[in-house]
């Protein structure tokens, strides 16, 4: 029944195509659009694309997790979990899925797009590591602040979420330096490691708190 | 046993009935004392060596930093008592305190601004402690109108709890982190926590009205939550026998 | 025997009394309706019963653990998910049993068509299919008459019937009066 639940998400967010084919599509047209803006005849540091796209790469989550849960609430789905005390597990098993259909191909992604950008092979598999870990810490803020407003359309949640993700943030900025500058980043992505580590196992608990709350 | 004593004690008609009372005195007296040490502040100290008369601020920016912060804690310390024993009255006083908090960020950017330009020559630096204040401001904000989006204000109640928690673990990150990241870009900033280097004729009047300053914000917050318990409970009957 | 005893039972919001002094008992093979006046608290006590919501005072005693089948306002149904797909995202097979509920209630020809596409009474024949699949011992359903034709109707009256004889139990709520069997709490205003 546990693995079916699983399964049944994945089907759900499979065949709601839009959502998880959108951001992967957006955020190819926003990097595209990128060099546009720069000029190409500069020599530019690898670092500003890199920092461009953690941030792109965060927006794109932002919309790629907008309705997470206000789907289910909208139309009864949630309260049946609640009713049969599955809300926990369920909670678990959006956000894996999330993941896995936008979190990681949005990883890919970008990985293509570095290579492209001729960035050595080697950073660009740190920065496909780094963003597969920080897109699951990414997706679980903002499914708490999906949670928090369960309204479609309402980014208050958001908002008060991504506060949160600054850290993150400076730290992926810092491992794009010391990789840039060819620092050991042992430190660094252990850090990234066990934040993810964290939020991944607790943000869950909380998240399920605030639609048990909702359900009321 | 213990918990309905708890919850007698501690109903929103007890805490009204002694805050109504000592609330007004309580702030006017601190309020009195903070313009004291203002008064002393700016008028009988001597001028800073480096700073000449421009320094004076701190006699209002310091107290006003330090009370955001604080503020803060505490909204996190009867927020976690009302979801931990689920008494209301915690809950009062956590959402009047947002508001208050708000206020005195904003009043330490402000007054920071203001002594950042004749000392640095600029109203603002991405450094950890700016960085996290304006970071602790938008918080305040987020909280207040998280708050006030929710109809059922027992949920909204739960929501404002727990989103305090987890702010209040994330902003030491956040400024653990601004500071991590700024060690590259290493700017002059005072810091007043080198206490020896403040001469005692400055540190007394600064510990004067950092203390008046808190008595003067928590009584605004006492003022603030009896607004709160009258807004919440004005279905009682003790309310409307006011 | 009893599975739920309540006692008292209030409910405020803001302050506001929804229920109150609500008492009653609960036990297999009955058929109990919550009936009262548009907006007197019936979804809420529903709600209470289950365990979404908390009683503010009074106490309810659950004497066994029993999962719970339930049926709100809202439907429960993917709209953008076949017929078939919804009924097998809810564990339902698609045997004989089902397909023949949906040539009962008209719907085997939409059984490839997103649920998007029928009407609200059609999605309430749908959701109905899987209360009548149910194993539970005790199936809750909030406002399950409205939106139904004469003939569901029958076919669900039949099912509670079935229930009862079962040793199952029913609870549902409705403002509408019925010629049935079954007992009734009424909450007044």
């Amino acid at each position: 029944m546990t693995k079916n639940l699983l399964f049944i998400e994945g089907f759900k967010l499979f065949k709601r195509s839009r959502t998880w084919v959108g951001p992967v599509l957006v955020f190819l047209l926003i990097i595209i659009s990128f060099p546009l803006t720069l000029d190409i005849n500069s020599d530019n540091p690898p670092q500003i694309y890199l920092s461009f796209i953690w941030i792109s790469t965060l927006l794109v989550t932002m919309l790629g997790t907008e309705l997470i849960f206000s789907e289910d609430f909208e139309d009864g789905t949630l309260e049946q979990y609640a009713v049969n005390n599955k809300l926990i597990e369920i909670v678990f098993y959006k956000i894996l899925v999330h993941w896995i259909l936008i979190g990681i191909p949005l990883a890919f992604v970008a990985f293509l797009f570095i290579l492209s950008l001729n960035i050595s092979i080697h950073i660009s598999s740190i920065a496909l590591l780094c963003l597969v870990i920080s897109n699951l810490i990414f997706i679980n803020f903002f499914s708490l602040g999906n949670a928090l407003s369960l309204k479609k359309g309402s980014i208050l949640g958001l908002l008060i979420t991504i506060p949160f993700l600054i850290p993150v943030l400076i730290v992926l900025g810092k491992i794009t330096t010391s990789t840039l500058l060819g620092l050991s980043l042992v430190g660094h992505l252990s850090l990234l490691v066990g934040v993810m580590t964290l939020v991944a196992s607790f943000i869950p608990f909380i998240i399920s708190f605030i639609l048990r709350t909702h359900l009321e | 046993m213990i918990k309905k004593f708890f919850h007698q004690f501690a109903s929103p008609k007890s805490y009204f009935a002694i805050a109504n009372k000592f609330g007004k005195p309580f702030l006017t007296f601190f309020f009195l004392l903070y313009v004291g040490a203002l008064v002393w502040g700016l008028f009988f100290t001597p001028p800073d060596a480096v700073q000449g008369d421009s320094y004076r601020i701190i006699y209002m920016h310091v107290p006003a930093s330090f009370m955001a912060q604080i503020l803060f804690v505490v909204m996190a310390i009867t927020s976690a008592v009302f979801l931990i024993w689920k008494l209301k009255l915690a809950a009062y006083i956590s959402k009047s305190i947002a508001p208050i908090g708000a206020i005195v960020t904003f009043f330490a950017l402000f007054s920071g601004s203001i002594w950042g330009i004749p000392t640095w020559g600029t109203w603002w630096q991405w450094d950890a402690r700016i960085t996290s204040t304006l970071i602790l401001f938008i918080m305040y904000l987020g909280l207040i109108s998280l708050h006030a989006s929710f109809e059922n204000k027992d949920k909204a109640d739960k929501f404002f709890s727990v989103l305090v928690l987890i702010g209040v673990v994330n902003i030491p990150i956040i400024k653990k982190s601004v500071d991590w990241w700024s060690t590259l870009h290493q700017s002059a900033s005072i810091t007043l926590t080198s206490k020896p280097a403040i001469d005692p004729v400055m540190l007394y009047p600064l510990m004067f009205s950092i203390v008046t300053f808190i008595g003067l914000i928590f009584g605004l917050v006492i003022l603030s939550s009896l607004n709160e318990i009258l807004k919440r409970e004005k279905y009682k009957s003790w309310v409307k026998n006011i | 025997m009893h599975f739920l005893e309540a006692q008292n039972i209030s409910y405020k919001i803001n302050d506001r009394n929804i229920l109150n002094n609500i008492t009653f008992d609960m036990g297999f093979g009955e058929l109990i309706k919550i009936s009262g006046r548009n907006g007197s608290g019936k979804t809420t006590l529903l709600k209470i019963i289950i365990g979404l919501t908390k009683h503010s005072k009074g106490s309810l005693i659950r004497k066994s653990e029993e999962k719970i089948c339930f049926l709100g306002h809202k439907s429960g149904l993917k709209n953008y998910l076949t017929v078939r797909e919804n009924l097998l995202i809810h564990g339902l097979k698609i045997n004989s049993l089902n397909l023949g509920l949906l040539e009962k209630f008209n719907l085997k020809r939409h059984i490839d068509n997103s649920v998007g596409t029928l009407s609200f009474g059609q999605q309430k024949k749908l959701s109905l299919i899987r209360i009548l699949n149910a194993k539970e011992r005790i199936i809750i359903l909030d406002e399950p008459f409205i939106g139904l034709d004469e003939e569901s109707k029958n076919i669900l009256r039949e099912f509670m019937d079935s229930i009862k004889k079962e040793n199952r139990t029913l609870i549902f709520t409705s403002h509408i009066d019925l010629e049935d069997n079954y007992r009734e709490i009424k909450i007044d205003d």
